[in-house]
């Protein structure tokens, strides 16, 4: 069994326990935080380790805490746990089974921002891990790694954790800020960001339940140790969610800069049933589609590499798609998440998520025979999703065209009679 | 899908994302009791389960 870090419950089964969590050395780190470092020298380490965000931009983590603005006091710590793009299911088993090392990330991260509050945000499905997330929250409290005058200092903590009410659009992180504080999840203008003007308006680090619980091993095993692992530009792991036309899916913990084949072929014993790879979506529903050529399938997953195939790493969703799959069908049932989701408040997305649904539903549900005739819609669909591009203020509206835009130009057969 | 049992038991709505892709097929129960999961599901084991709601 591979050495995991991650997802380290798969190693050491009873992790979820608070006292076997701190027996493999659980907590060390926040404690030698919070006694012995200064919190910028925390965010350096953080900085120099190479941390990316792993919920799907990329941006380096401890770059982003160094943002926080120190004219604005207090500050806040918001770890995104509304994991709800189609594909992705990581955060789930790391909640699940390492709680505490991905509450150690958000303790430490708010000790380098010196927030004492922190919130986690979790989608409404989540209620029952919601629950188990309290109770390792009162057993920090009773052990004293929460509260007041935490290892006798001045630092104090409390985390709080906060249900959504099943929104797509709240993983957004400014939507996310807004449901927090109370009102409709719908995201804010940006600049400014949420390091300088967050919840309740004050700075705020938002990060993703994965990046976090990366942390506490860069505190304890140190920022030189975590860039020996997957590339020079993007260091460490990655769980890589692996779904759709294979026959192992699963979490697979793996360095970045695996290649696809690795990961679909290697670990997840390829596409079932004898049929052939058509296309790969890397960053779950919101993806462009690859064509699974030799070349897409030798490309190593990082956020270098897969941008070069004219798609994104994203939050490393890995949809298999196999040569059964209409991509008319499929562009349609991407584009009907979105449309759904669709939060309303800018127009381009708003309407064209609405518009080109009822193009996609007449084109998916066309005989193959009549397809010519269908060409004024495909047409159609093209004009509407170019035109929601770069138009509004979330990145909703840009995801709900990539697998259109992308379907139309590289898998046109799918969408012309022969 | 979209429609109720004659006797207003179950109603089966198709939806997207129940944050575990890996498990599918998976359906979520909501009742009077509360919200619970089903995982890695067949036709049958579905069947088994309204079977069982109605005894």
């Amino acid at each position: 069994m591979p050495d995991y870090l991650l997802l380290r419950h798969r190693n050491i089964p009873e992790l979820r326990k608070l006292s076997v969590y701190r027996q493999n050395g659980g907590f060390s780190g926040f404690q030698t935080a919070v006694t012995s470092m200064q919190p910028d020298a925390v965010t350096e380490v953080v900085k120099t380790s190479g941390l990316r965000g792993r919920g799907g931009a990329g941006f380096p983590t401890g770059q982003k805490w160094s943002f926080t603005d120190k004219r604005n006091w207090p500050h806040y710590v918001v770890a995104n746990a509304d994991e709800s793009e189609p594909g992705t299911f990581k955060d789930r088993e790391i909640l699940e089974g390492n709680p505490f090392q991905f509450l150690e990330g958000v303790a430490i991260a708010a000790y380098a921002v010196q927030a004492q509050a922190a919130y986690v945000y979790l989608r409404g499905e989540f209620w029952q891990i919601a629950k188990q997330l309290d109770r390792c929250i009162a057993e920090m409290e009773e052990a004293g790694l929460l509260g007041e005058h935490l290892f006798a200092t001045q630092y104090s903590l409390h985390i709080y954790t906060h249900l959504g009410a099943g929104a797509y659009i709240c993983g957004e992180e400014t939507a996310m800020l807004e449901s927090l504080e109370g009102k409709l999840g719908q995201p804010r203008l940006r600049p400014p960001f949420p390091p300088a003007f967050g919840l309740f308006g004050k700075p705020t680090v938002v990060n993703n339940v994965e990046t976090l619980t990366n942390v506490p091993l860069i505190l304890s095993r140190g920022a030189a140790w975590f860039r020996t692992l997957g590339t020079e530009k993007s260091p460490g792991v990655k769980i890589f969610c692996l779904s759709g036309c294979v026959n192992r899916p699963g979490n697979y913990e793996l360095p970045l800069g695996t290649t696809f084949r690795e990961l679909i072929v290697g670990q997840g014993g390829g596409v079932p049933f004898g049929h052939k790879i058509k296309a790969i979506m890397p960053a779950g529903a919101s993806s462009s589609l690859i064509v699974a050529d030799k070349e897409a399938l030798d490309t190593p997953m990082d956020y270098e590499s897969v941008p070069k195939l004219g798609a994104q790493l994203g939050s490393a969703s890995i949809i298999v798609i196999d040569d059964t799959v209409d991509i008319r069908w499929l562009i349609n049932k991407t584009v009907g998440f979105f449309t759904h989701e669709s939060c309303g408040k800018c127009t381009p997305c708003r309407e064209g998520t609405y518009w080109m649904h009822h193009l996609t539903q007449r084109i998916a549900a066309a005989d193959k025979e009549h397809l010519s005739s269908l060409q004024p819609d495909v047409q159609l669909l093209q004009a509407v999703a170019s035109q929601i591009k770069n138009k509004c203020l979330c990145a909703l509206g840009d995801f709900s065209i990539e697998a259109v835009l992308s379907g139309l130009e590289r898998f046109k057969d799918d969408f012309a009679h022969p | 899908v979209g429609e109720t049992t004659p006797d207003g038991l179950v109603t089966v709505e198709e939806v997207k994302c129940l944050a575990g892709c890996d498990k599918a097929p998976l359906f979520q129960v909501q009742s009077g009791v509360g919200i619970e999961y089903h995982e890695n599901q067949t036709v049958e084991s579905a069947l088994d389960f309204i079977r069982s709601l109605k005894t």
